[in-house]
């Protein structure tokens, strides 16, 4: 199990540090400078995008012909990459609980 | 077309000055110099370095002074930048001893106005022994020649050369799923010398080898499209 969050960090880590690089840049741009799988950084953009870290920017025709989505980041907090973690936020009390029961500011 | 990052002559060059730049004996500068046109990979080519290894990668801006380069490096590093200037080098030769880090300073020409800021990233690699790759434009190394002890500082220096008619094969040979004939590689490389130009042929010659049931694209398939 370890092993595996030890993999999910390191590919958060080097994601965040080629999208802090690259002004815009694509899902398939991303997974060949980081050598992992198009899923893998997608998974982690839809998080980046829910907290607004970045946002679409539109279209781009790519050598396959096709248009691939663009992502330019919004949010460039410094080099340790954002953590996505599940949680439920509570309006009424204006927190956010970890699914193990921890609270967040 | 498979997504792997091509290992291209120019890629190969660099690698191999960067590990020569880890591998290096006390003594030998640990500075380095890669410079080319723009639009030949520098700036990807380096990211995909410090992706798989440890490194931090700063943009320069043009009106970049020593101060707020120091900032950017401490801030890369992981720190909050302090307030004087004194403290913020300090910071900065403290994070590097810790944790030695390959430093990149892309589009380093913008610091060449500037003697004082380029001489701090000198005090920087003296004072730490840390790595530092200065990106360069095309005639960088012209520009910089200028700072002495700076360019006597530079171990590796890598230039960045337009595609060769072996590289158009090798980028081929490790994207491509179809076999281009030797005769499709020279078509490619007549039409193209970028990487980016290179790669649309590349899907084309797939999609025509998926078209007409294929196993070899040669160079008459090709230019066929053109017509």
């Amino acid at each position: 199990m370890t092993v595996i969050l030890g993999k999910q960090r390191d590919n958060r880590e080097k994601i965040w540090k080629v999208i802090r690089v690259l002004r815009e840049f694509s899902i398939g741009e991303v997974s060949i400078l980081v050598n992992a799988s198009g899923q893998v950084i997608s998974s982690y953009l839809f998080h980046l995008q829910n907290a607004g870290y970045v946002r679409q920017s539109g279209l781009r025709k790519e050598a396959d012909g096709r248009n691939h989505r663009l992502y330019r980041l919004a949010k460039n907090t410094g080099p340790k990459a954002p953590v996505p973690c599940r949680c439920i936020y509570d309006p009424n009390l204006d927190n956010a609980t970890v699914s193990e029961g921890k609270d967040v500011d | 077309m498979k997504k792997v990052f091509a290992k291209t002559s120019n890629v190969t060059e660099f690698v191999s000055a960067m590990n020569r730049l880890h591998g290096r004996q006390d003594g030998i500068p640990g500075m380095s110099l890669l410079y080319g046109e723009p639009g030949l990979g520098k700036t990807r080519t380096c990211l995909w370095w410090c992706a798989q290894n440890n490194g931090a990668f700063i943009r320069t801006k043009k009106l970049m002074n020593g101060r707020w380069l120091l900032e950017e490096i401490v801030g890369e590093l992981g720190e909050a930048p302090q307030r004087r200037i004194s403290d913020i080098f300090r910071q900065a030769v403290e994070r590097l001893l810790e944790r030695p880090t390959t430093l990149f300073i892309d589009e380093a020409d913008y610091l060449a106005h500037d003697a004082r800021v380029i001489e701090t990233l000198r005090d920087l690699h003296d004072t730490t022994g840390s790595p530092i790759v200065l990106i360069g434009m095309d005639q960088a190394d012209k520009k910089l020649l200028r700072f002495k002890h700076l360019y006597d500082r530079f171990g590796e220096i890598v230039k960045f050369q337009t595609l060769t008619q072996a590289d158009v094969k090798s980028i081929a040979d490790q994207m491509c799923d179809v076999k281009l004939s030797d005769d499709a590689v020279h078509y490619i490389h007549s039409q193209a010398n970028r990487f980016r130009r290179v790669v649309v042929h590349l899907y084309k010659a797939e999609a025509i080898a998926r078209a007409n049931s294929l196993k070899e694209i040669k160079a008459e398939h090709l230019s066929g499209v053109k017509k």
